[in-house]
């Protein structure tokens, strides 16, 4: 039977987890990913749990050793947020050019200096060209749900390359939502057994991982990789209709919420999502038409299904919770290219509110959205890029 | 009336965020008062580790940097070689010292910086919750070794002085125990003399390891966390001068 | 496969670059970095196979033969000069050069 339990994000993840089962888990703490790896403890020691649960010294060291134990043929996962997720670049690169289906929660935090802990996408954005399929949730409930969808999509057989669920610092990780878990059966029927290739401890077919690539095959290898990204994108969709059909809740490449004769539609990811909806619901009784497109797969990025989704808007806000400093902001190059063949086109701007845990409020919402009615009255946006919320402006 | 003991004016006027019985609290104070002793508050530059001593900048008067998660002796390296007459001092616990930054420390002992090292072992990671950490005691209860250390499992304490002795370019060695009012003391002499050698310019890097309680995540009383150092960690960590 | 460069197209490697032969070193050319050959003198060669031992990349050949008295032993056969890199250790190692009064490895340039 499914349970209901009052539960933070880290504690379904931790559940996600156990129900996963993997093979190896390698890790190092920080706040405010810790509880994940915490709970996984306590269930490994309580024999809930069939894993090697390896304490690295550092998240370098956490990531290769999952790197690893994933060519010795291991499901394996971890944890980790903003400066860890950092620790961990260049072994990102190395997984997904090994094309290793490797699992990590990434609970993000802004990224250091100055030293931060709370809630901004700067950490798993930091990490966008790794090669990793990038998936967010808004809720505790969603963040569960994509982190038991991720070993059916990672180790497909067309996708094979490495995951990250992400899922907000302290807003979704530590607070506590009623969610539902499902039952260790099903969630086992539904991920199904770990397909390992070429795995060092098949000593019958032995293999050597990590080579020397130079100019004349390099390129070919990063090709087949991007092509594989390229395949994510219906396995994502395929898993997820799976998933919605066993256990209730659908999910697909990104949420519309009210979008559909939206004239002026916001786009943001993870947990602002939840304000948002709040205040487009209040806006739409008050006859404002407007809307939400909230993102969930970030890579592969789904351009052209979002173009179709933004078509008929006229004016979109962007809201990036991280920065690509000296120019502007991730999601919002994305969005923009996405519509750049878009005839007509809406018009676009970006703000970036929210880094190091600022919170945006329901007013600031409200302000938004009369910001972007006055630029659509006026045909014109006075400020392309801006910070939202910043004392001094 | 005559003053007796008074507050060294090297450690701020403001309370801290310690817990109650928290070594740091009295190692700070040691600190203050070596660099007040030896009147280089106006040369000294401290470095504050990722930790529970992060905001050691805001309880220590002098000047601060706050680097990354263990990379202390790597910063305190370029700016001691850059300023070689100012007293550089990097103050760090397990996990920033022991774990992720065990390559750092050994490689500023192994190049002979001339630096002073103050390591605070309490043998969990403190600021993340009370994980266990390379100094964890065997059988000891954390959150990630909820059955206690396990020698097999997980490997033996580290004991980074006896490393650290061994390397020609480190050229003092102690370890203290912050276990009562003796220790204590030992601590402040071992502690002055580590600031005492960067000032005359000793060759190389000075490292006092200070065993120190941590009630919080011992999850006993701080009179109780003391008397484990005293029985139970000094069996783990040997107390005394290894070097110089 | 490109025809005009002989090489696989990204389609045909395998998946993340893994190399599914093992001991696929046998087919690395070494012999093409040698700038020294060395030449192996069967008349003066007292089938020790100590330069068969010290050989880095087992480059002497060995084959099946007699003792004088008649008991089985390996000699060596022949260089393979498609790995042999001409590092010199058999010519070091040869007990016949260090006597010195003729040589069984003779260590010569390569001819460009």
């Amino acid at each position: 039977m499914p349970e209901t339990r009052a539960i933070t994000g880290n504690g379904a993840i931790a559940e996600a987890m156990r129900q996963i089962a993997p093979d190896v888990v390698a890790a190092f703490p920080i706040t405010p990913s810790t509880q994940i790896i915490e709970d996984f403890a306590g269930f490994v020691a309580d024999g809930k749990v069939d894993t090697e649960l390896i304490t690295v010294e550092s998240e370098h060291s956490a990531m290769s050793a999952c790197i690893g134990a994933s060519a010795a043929g291991g499901r394996v996962m971890t944890a980790t947020s903003a400066n860890g997720l950092a620790l961990m670049w260049e072994m990102l690169y190395v997984a997904a050019g090994m094309r290793q289906p490797i699992l990590v929660a990434v609970v993000n935090r802004a990224l250091s200096a100055p030293i931060n802990i709370h809630c901004d996408h700067g950490d798993s954005m930091g990490a966008r060209d790794a090669g990793w399929i990038q998936i967010y949730a808004e809720n505790n409930q969603q963040a569960y749900d994509n982190m038991i969808m991720a070993p059916a999509i990672a180790g497909h057989a067309d996708v094979r390359l490495p995951l990250m669920v992400c899922l907000d610092g302290f807003i979704i990780s530590h607070s506590i939502e009623t969610m539902q878990l499902e039952e260790d059966r099903q969630v086992q029927a539904f991920i199904g057994e770990h397909k390992a290739f070429h795995s060092l401890l098949d000593t019958a077919n032995p293999s050597s991982w990590g080579a020397l690539d130079l100019h004349d095959y390099y390129i070919e290898h990063k090709k087949a990789q991007q092509v594989a990204m390229a395949n994510a994108k219906p396995v994502i969709e395929e898993v997820s209709e799976r998933f919605g059909k066993e256990f209730g809740r659908r999910y697909e490449l990104f949420e519309s919420y009210r979008l559909d004769d939206a004239e002026r539609v916001v786009v943001a990811i993870n947990s602002v999502a939840g304000e948002l909806k709040e205040v487009i619901d209040e806006l739409r009784d008050e006859g404002e038409k407007v809307g939400l497109l909230k993102i969930r797969v970030f890579r592969p990025f789904p351009y052209a299904e979002i173009a179709a989704a933004l078509k008929n808007s006229k004016i979109v806000t962007v809201l990036d919770r991280s920065t690509s400093m000296g120019a502007y902001g991730p999601l919002f190059v994305e969005i923009c290219s996405s519509l750049y063949d878009a005839n007509p086109r809406p018009m676009l701007y970006s703000r970036t509110f929210g880094l190091g845990g600022r919170e945006l409020l329901l007013d600031d919402i409200r302000d938004l959205f009369e910001e972007s009615k006055r630029y659509l009255n006026e045909g014109k946006i006075e400020k392309t890029s801006d910070f939202l919320n910043v004392r001094g402006g | 009336m005559k003053t007796v003991f008074a507050r060294t004016a090297v450690l701020k006027d403001c309370s801290t965020h310690y817990c109650p019985g928290c070594g740091h609290g009295i190692a700070h104070r040691l600190v203050a008062e070596a660099i007040d002793e030896l009147g280089i508050q106006g040369r000294t530059i401290g470095i504050a580790p990722v930790g529970c001593s992060v905001l050691l900048y805001d309880y220590i008067d002098v000047d601060c940097i706050e680097v990354a998660h263990g990379r202390a002796p790597a910063v305190a390296t370029g700016m001691k070689r850059t300023n070689p007459d100012k007293i550089v001092f990097s103050y760090q616990g397990d996990g920033d010292l022991a774990s992720i930054g065990a390559a750092e420390i050994l490689h500023a002992g192994h190049r002979g910086e001339q630096l002073t090292v103050i390591f605070i072992n309490n043998a969990v990671y403190g600021m993340t919750g009370g994980q266990m950490a390379p100094t964890t005691m065997l059988n000891q209860v954390t959150t990630t070794s909820p059955k206690g250390r396990s020698a097999v499992e997980q490997g033996y304490p580290l004991q980074v002085s006896e490393v650290m002795a061994v390397l020609p370019g480190v050229v003092y060695v102690e370890r203290t125990a912050l276990d009562g009012g003796a220790g204590v003391r030992k601590t402040k002499k071992a502690i002055k003399h580590a600031f005492e050698l960067q000032v005359e310019g000793a060759p190389g890097l000075a490292l006092v390891e200070v065993l120190s309680p941590c009630p919080t995540y011992w999850r006993m009383p701080p009179a109780k966390a003391m008397k484990r150092i005293r029985e139970e960690m000094s069996k783990f960590f040997p107390v005394g001068r290894l070097k110089g | 496969m490109s025809e005009k460069y002989g090489l696989k197209n990204w389609q045909e490697l395998a998946l993340g670059g893994v190399i599914t032969d093992g001991g696929n070193a046998a087919d690395y050319e070494t012999g093409t970095w040698r700038t020294w050959r060395p030449l192996w003198r069967q008349e003066s060669c007292i089938n020790c196979l100590r330069c068969w031992v010290f050989c880095p990349e087992g480059a002497f050949v060995l084959k099946d033969g007699k003792t004088p008295a008649g008991k089985d032993r390996k000699e060596i056969k022949q260089i393979d000069y498609y790995y042999c890199r001409g590092c010199g250790l058999c010519v070091r190692e040869c007990p016949v050069n260090k006597k010195g009064k003729k040589k069984a490895i003779e260590f010569v340039r390569e001819e460009t």
